[in-house]
């Protein structure tokens, strides 16, 4: 075992009690929730929060007795993404928001015309990667965001388990970003 | 660590963790199960690799919903009883951007730390467990001839930028103004705002001078938000289509018989309302400079750079 490994083992067990570790891990996490949180688009505005929100779960967790992760940074890292998800279902849940921001979204120094060019040919290629999914497929993903419905909603009108529409959500998602790889629009998937 | 892809056929998911995927993305987990789920995570890089690929997949398909809406919504907008409310809207906006540009800049947010830098590739990648035995093209000479490439130039890219993100995120944690003794050293940064961000260095009584970005235009570098590495992360691509290959970024250099370096980094909160960056002011001595830099409403953080015995 590294000794990175050991010391991410002896800081997460030294933090289940206040304490010089629990604050070294709480700053890790804020770090590693803050850095994550802006790289997956979450909203300026709302960043800090989730990311103390991201600290919060954390430190929970491991006063509840969790064994440590495998991979300390990592598991920061996808806690942030946790709190994402949660952050996006509250927002879906919420009236829909200004058109007017979503055309004209605030000026990001890293997009210009190039990277609105490319988003426009993403767009198109994913309409068309969309008419090669199955019909299962084609109609699941219909409701989902056409229709903006939820996994249990879905269920009750295709008359099938929640599940079974997140297993045609799940399969009908990376078919479409395989389309999307072969067109060279995405890249290729690699381990995290 | 694993820092090998690894490759799972579609056949080798099972349907619960297919359902299980989306419920994770869709924020259908409580709390506890998502904790656990975030565990496995960190433990299958195949299994994060798939949830990222969902997640991205999934906003692509949600932005486009809200781009097609708000396109239909802006085409019923032309009819005039609507134009009329448009133009109060119009109105209230124009006094809302009053107030907001009379308001000051908010502030900065920032983290900034130290760390080592090295002269060769060699050496750097040697320290970063996750680079162990890989070798790209452009980096196979400096491991030796006898080693041919074993990765993707790109892959090793993104493994070196994962490996590097990690390294400055502990940095930050755990080190942010301890002085570091180093012939190069890098600058790990965590913008909570996007930002104009500036760095001087100054040798002993001497006054500073600007370090980043170099060039003639002295214009203050625009980051958005996020974790950097200045002046860049260690490796990046270098060439196009078959000959791309790897190339080592050194990182700031500790002058020879400097003894020791202070550096300044200044950071502003972006103000989209100003079409053009900050330019550093020249041949001041440096309690001007930094009386200016604040008076601009810059945020400021010394750091002290050693030169190795």
């Amino acid at each position: 075992m590294a000794s990175e490994d050991v010391e991410d083992e002896a800081l997460w067990s030294g933090a289940r009690e206040r304490g010089p570790e629990r604050e070294q891990l709480a700053q890790l996490a804020l770090l590693a929730a803050r850095s994550e949180l802006a790289r997956r688009g979450a909203p300026s505005e709302e960043l800090e929060d989730l990311a103390q929100e991201a600290v919060r779960s954390t430190l929970a967790y491991i006063a509840r007795g969790a064994p440590p992760p495998r991979d300390l940074s990592a598991f920061l890292k996808y806690r942030a993404w946790g709190v994402l998800s949660d952050f996006r279902k509250r927002q879906r849940a919420r009236p829909v928001p200004d058109s007017a921001a979503l055309l004209d979204p605030p000026s990001d120094p890293s997009r210009g015309p190039r990277e609105s060019l490319a988003r426009r040919q993403l767009l198109a290629a994913l309409a068309e990667c969309r008419t090669r999914l199955n019909d299962e497929q084609r109609s699941t993903l219909e409701l989902r965001y056409e229709a903006g419905l939820e996994g249990e909603a879905i269920a009750a009108r295709l008359g099938v388990h929640r599940n079974t529409v997140h297993v045609r959500v799940h399969r009908a998602l990376i078919a479409l970003r395989e389309c999307l790889q072969r067109k060279g629009l995405v890249e290729e998937d690699l381990s995290e | 660590m694993n820092s090998r892809p690894e490759g799972r056929g579609e056949s080798a998911w099972s349907d619960a963790d297919r359902a299980l995927c989306v419920a994770y993305i869709d924020g259908l987990l409580d709390e506890r199960e998502q904790l656990e789920f975030e565990r496995r995570l960190s433990a299958e890089p195949a299994l994060a690799a798939r949830v990222r690929a969902l997640l991205e997949t999934d906003e692509l398909l949600r932005n486009a919903k809200a781009q097609t809406v708000a396109l239909s919504e802006r085409a019923s907008s032309r009819r005039p009883i609507v134009w009329a409310a448009s133009l109060a809207a119009a109105a209230a906006l124009l006094v809302w951007l009053g107030v907001q540009l009379v308001r000051s800049t908010p502030a900065a947010r920032f983290e900034v730390a130290l760390a080592p830098g090295f002269e060769a590739a060699r050496e750097y990648a040697a320290e970063v467990p996750q680079l162990e035995g890989l070798v790209a093209r452009g980096l196979e000479n400096l491991r030796g001839e006898a080693e041919p490439a074993n990765v993707d130039p790109q892959h090793f890219v993104e493994l070196a930028r994962e490996a590097e993100l990690d390294a400055a995120r502990r940095r930050l944690a755990q080190a942010p103004r301890e002085p570091v003794e180093a012939g190069y050293f890098v600058l790990p940064l965590n913008l909570a705002r996007a930002s104009e961000v500036l760095v001087f260095a100054a040798q002993a009584d001497r006054p500073f001078e600007l370090l980043h970005p170099s060039g003639e235009s002295r214009a203050a570098l625009r980051l958005p938000a996020g974790l950097h590495v200045l002046p860049a992360e260690r490796f990046a691509l270098a060439g196009e289509g078959a000959s791309v290959r790897v190339r080592y970024q050194r990182g700031f250099l500790t002058p020879l018989g400097v003894q020791q370096l202070q550096v300044l980094v200044a950071v502003r909160a972006q103000d989209s309302a100003d079409p053009a960056p900050f330019v550093a002011p020249q041949g001041l001595a440096s309690a001007e400079l930094r009386a200016a830099l604040e008076r601009a409403g810059f945020e400021l953080r010394e750091l002290s750079v050693r030169e190795p015995r």
